[in-house]
């Protein structure tokens, strides 16, 4: 459920749409980098976003509170985008390798900076093996930090299923780690 | 009564045993849920592989520019809908379907009269 302050927020742009902005401030980025996650390119990413904002206040008067945050609404809007998107293009939903990343704090060793990043495409690579569905799973989850209940609302499923669809992925990627040698190290 | 609630626990643990044997069996044969620490070792390697990315500051000004146009317009009464690339291609498509299948009903009358005046 969104919070009070949220709720605050939300009847505010509802019954003047020039609020809205202090809903986009809070969730831009959020939006953003779950779209880039899922369509690999910045281009791509902003035309969706936009796409997606303006869906938004469009449709803000039909908003209800149905006890998820806000977010989740707007994560379910991109979402369906994201879905037309790749109908339309006939592509396979794939993880973006691109460089584009949070950068590294200016004292870490570039040895480090680069060892993180060579870790970061090979995981990425193994990411992006496996079904699309789990695919964004992941992305909602670690990107975007989603508790299931929230990941439900976006997917149109049940918490439980999500859950077991989390911990199912979970084993595939140990699954997939084991299949190249490696094995979890418990230390790290 | 608390050797009654006594006597009903001790006749739920055998069945408790029998649970916990059966789920370190499945364990073993990798079938049931694993143990949280697995699932957690796994999260662990991963949750680093998908940084949350930040939108470019330029992006950010000028979509919040463009909404804040939208959301003043909104406020007016004003309607804007946000272009559909698509729309054009569909009318035109079907118009061109509409065209075709009339040069072709057209063609197919004017031949079945120059038959009919063959024939006489």
């Amino acid at each position: 459920m969104a919070d009070l302050d949220e709720q605050a927020d939300i009847r505010a742009a509802q019954s003047d749409p020039r609020d809205f902005a202090v809903l986009y401030e809070r969730y831009v980025d959020r939006i953003y980098s779950y779209i880039y996650h899922r369509v690999g390119n910045v281009h791509e990413a902003e035309d969706l976003t936009s796409r997606t904002f303006f869906r938004a206040l469009s449709h803000l008067d039909t908003y209800v509170d149905k006890g998820y945050p806000f977010s989740a609404w707007l994560y379910r809007i991109a979402h369906n985008l994201i879905a037309n998107w790749y109908r339309d293009r006939g592509r396979r939903p794939v993880i973006s390798l691109e460089t584009l990343v949070i950068g590294s704090p200016p004292e870490e060793h570039p040895e480090a900076v680069t060892q993180d990043e060579d870790d970061r495409r090979f995981l990425n690579d193994l990411i992006a093996e496996i079904d699309p569905l789990r695919q964004e799973l992941l992305v909602l989850k670690f990107a975007e930090g989603l508790s299931n209940a929230e990941i439900g609302a976006v997917l149109g499923r049940s918490e439980g299923a999500i859950k077991s669809l989390y911990h199912r992925t979970l084993l595939q990627l140990r699954d997939r780690l084991r299949e190249r040698g490696l094995e979890i190290d418990a230390d790290t | 009564m608390l050797t009654h609630k006594l006597d009903a626990l001790r006749g739920l643990a055998p069945l408790v045993w029998l649970r916990t044997l059966v789920t370190k069996g499945l364990h073993l044969m990798g079938l049931g849920p694993q143990p949280e620490h697995v699932y957690r070792e796994v999260e662990d390697q991963f949750s680093g592989a998908l940084p949350r990315v930040a939108a470019p500051a330029d992006f950010r000004r000028e979509l919040a520019s463009n909404l804040a146009l939208i959301a003043q317009h909104k406020s007016a009464g004003l309607i804007i809908t946000h272009p559909h690339p698509y729309r054009p291609g569909i009318l035109v498509g079907v118009g061109a379907g509409a065209l075709a299948t009339a040069v072709a009903i057209l063609v197919l009358v004017c031949k079945s009269r120059l038959q009919r005046r063959a024939r006489a």
